[in-house]
């Protein structure tokens, strides 16, 4: 029996997750092939720090919730695998505590997913004190949670999984925009669509809408535990010694632009909990555009039809800020609707 | 013509943490009017002090009684102010110091450290189940019965020690290194002494008091470990800001022996990697043996006017600062500031001459 001709495209992390879980299980009965715009280095997997931290961004309704969960859960297995392993070092990824300043005005995004997070330790604010008592903390914050989180370092893992896909027998077609389903039809049998923003033209999404962040990679090796306060100061440390310094939510922000008055704002937000930082080797500025999607991301088939011809789409694309703590899930969610179309 | 001071000959016995910060504390108040030795058998990269982790953690070994205890309580809570200083001036990273959440395993429900609660910056408890949550691939050894989760601090001796002997040379100390004192006697051409000599002041100081407690580390490369582990010292893993983990170990008390035990090996690094299985891959750097110099009682620190000279003429004041067991590092900075104190005590008293 031929293979089936499957196109991944979208080289971030959900693009990359989707193709190895693919392979993984059908690499006899497939010739894969990873088509995207931009190389591993450039996607906006690649700007963020890598954080697995359950968090109701897409609101509170129940179906999604439980969904995520699912999801949430996927990916803290395989990241507790790869820990077990002892491959973790390897491919970026570990486990730290990390303190979120709460203010209480804003909705509770954490609660619901209490028990699928590691860890979830409410503390006083004179703990908070405690933790860092060289600083004034903001008045605002009314308390804090102690999470214990995981940190997968994108510039590690991202080449470890793409390894892994080449030596599963996968294909990467680099450099090349995708602009219409129709354009692959006759070539492919199945579109794995993991484009991000991109699906806003792409698959007509309108619910998508681009959210902005920048952060500074930093050299801190020192740093052991990392903290957020909004999403305008946070610190996370990588196991490879690297920390990201960031950030910004810019809600309809569409480009990539580096913003220096943005970046010294943080930074020195970021400096009151860590006066050392400031002695901190910068090694690059980065931004990136969240694919944030109304409703939650969408990881559904879709069957095309162009005349005479169908093209089956698996969607996996609107994560947002979300994209490596569900990606595992929704890639296995990926390799369940494949499963089903292959056989 | 207005006379000139002579300047205060001071001897500094032993160049590990306790003898550094005292030297250092000195040096930095009356570097002016001193004259300061640290007279050493060992460099500093042959002392206990480079073999420890560097870890601040309050704990109670010494069997001391509540007045000890208390004043523990204050060294401890010195230490800590001082790190916390550091931190907030941003010289933490520089001299080795870093703060990391260290979780520690107790097997006993009624474990001592208790009286330190109060100065523990922060620490919650949890449960043999919840502890599993957190590390769902290790195997926690059944004596264990509950777990904290701590804010520690681990300084590490490859950096913080070079640091302090330059800090000491630059205010004019001097190093005479290879020199052991046998009696205080050798040095009565001093004007004062201050004794940091660990083990050695079983015999220098005659203290029947002291017990050798030895400790055996493998010091690795693996720079991913963050957060601290510590079960009853027959395994730990203790990560430094350096990138090196320190993984251990014993508490063998009454043992004075140098040698790495191979076997004692094998077993506290095979219970480190059922905890953090990709210790696995981490390069050896090195295992170190060392004596911890535990003082039952408590710590020593306090001024001995010591009879010496040939006529038994001479009383040589001797400020004791050693027996600091498995707490060099947590105490540090709170013994040196009484060193300072007894220091500036005597020197009120100190005749020109």
């Amino acid at each position: 029996m031929s293979k089936k001709k499957v196109a991944v495209i979208g080289s971030g992390v959900s693009g990359l997750s989707s193709a190895l879980q693919i392979l993984q299980k059908y690499k006899e009965e497939v010739d894969l092939t990873i088509i995207a715009e931009d190389d591993l280095e450039d996607t906006t997997s690649m700007v963020a720090a890598g954080l697995w931290r359950p968090n109701a961004v897409f609101g509170a309704d129940e179906p999604l919730i439980d969904l995520m969960k699912r999801w949430y859960s996927d990916t803290r297995r395989h990241y507790e695998e790869l820990i077990g392993n002892g491959q973790d070092s390897k491919c970026g990824v570990s486990s730290i505590f990390l303190v979120k300043l709460i203010d209480s005005s804003e909705p509770n995004q954490h609660d619901c997913f209490r028990d699928i997070t590691p860890l979830m330790f409410h503390m006083t604010r004179l703990q908070l004190e405690q933790l860092y008592p060289h600083m004034e903390i903001d008045a605002n914050f009314d308390y804090g949670i102690l999470f214990q989180v995981f940190l997968c370092r994108p510039r590690l893992y991202l080449p470890w999984i793409r390894e892994k896909i080449q030596e599963l027998g996968g294909n990467f077609k680099i450099g090349t925009k995708i602009d219409s389903f129709e354009s692959l039809v006759g070539t492919y049998d199945l579109v794995v669509n993991c484009t991000a923003m991109g699906a806003k033209v792409l698959a007509g999404d309108q619910n998508m809408i681009p959210i902005k962040g920048q952060v500074t990679l930093v050299e801190a090796p020192w740093i052991t535990a990392g903290l957020s306060a909004y999403y305008d100061c946070y610190i996370f440390p990588g196991c490879d010694g690297t920390v990201t310094l960031g950030g910004s939510y810019e809600t309809g922000r569409n480009d990539r632009e580096l913003d220096e008055q943005l970046k010294q704002t943080y930074l020195e937000k970021c400096y009151q909990f860590y006066p050392s930082l400031r002695q901190a080797k910068v090694i690059k500025d980065m931004a990136g555009v969240r694919p944030y999607r109304i409703g939650g991301p969408r990881v559904e088939l879709e069957q095309l039809n162009f005349g005479s011809h169908e093209l089956p789409v698996i969607h996996n694309y609107g994560h947002g800020p979300e994209g490596w703590g569900l990606h595992w899930g929704t890639s296995s969610s990926v390799l369940e609707l494949f499963s089903q179309w292959i056989n | 013509m207005s006379q000139t001071r002579k300047k205060v000959k001071v001897a500094v016995i032993g160049a590990g943490i306790s003898g550094l910060s005292s030297a250092y504390r000195i040096l930095t108040k009356y570097s002016d009017i001193v004259d300061l030795c640290v007279i050493t058998e060992f460099d500093l990269d042959d002392t206990t002090s480079i073999v420890a982790a560097g870890l601040w953690r309050p704990d109670e070994h010494f069997s001391a009684d509540e007045d000890a205890i208390q004043q523990m309580k204050q060294w401890f809570l010195a230490t800590r102010i001082y790190y916390e200083s550091l931190v907030e001036k941003g010289l933490d990273a520089q001299r080795g110091l870093s703060t990391n959440f260290l979780l520690k395993l107790e097997v006993d429900r009624n474990r001592s450290n208790d009286c330190f609660q109060d100065i523990v910056p922060f620490e919650i408890l949890l449960s043999v189940e919840e502890t599993q949550r957190l590390y769902p691939h290790a195997k926690i050894p059944s004596k264990v019965e509950f777990a904290s989760l701590t804010h520690a601090f681990i300084c590490r001796p490859r950096i913080y020690l070079p640091w302090m002997k330059e800090e000491i040379v630059k205010m004019g100390g001097t190093f005479q290194v290879g020199t052991r004192v046998h009696a205080f006697e050798e040095l009565k051409d001093f004007d004062v002494v201050v004794n940091c000599s660990a083990m050695s002041a079983k015999t220098l100081a005659s203290d029947d008091k002291m017990v050798p407690i030895r400790g055996q580390v493998t010091l690795v490369e693996a720079p991913w470990i963050s957060t601290g582990m510590h079960c009853d010292f027959s395994s730990y893993i203790l990560p430094g800001m350096d990138g090196t983990v320190t993984l251990g170990g014993c508490y063998q008390k009454g043992n004075d022996s140098y040698e790495v035990d191979y076997e004692l090996k094998e077993t506290y690094l095979s219970k480190c990697y059922e905890f953090a299985p990709s210790l696995r891959s981490a390069r050896l750097i090195k295992d170190m043996v060392g004596l911890r110099p535990l003082r039952v009682g408590g710590p020593r620190v306090e001024l001995e006017m010591v009879v010496v000279g040939l006529k038994s003429d001479r009383k040589l004041p001797v400020i004791h600062n050693y027996g600091h067991g498995p707490e060099g590092w947590g105490l540090h900075w709170g013994t040196s500031g009484t060193v300072l104190e007894l220091f500036a005590q005597w020197m009120q008293e100190f005749p020109i001459k």
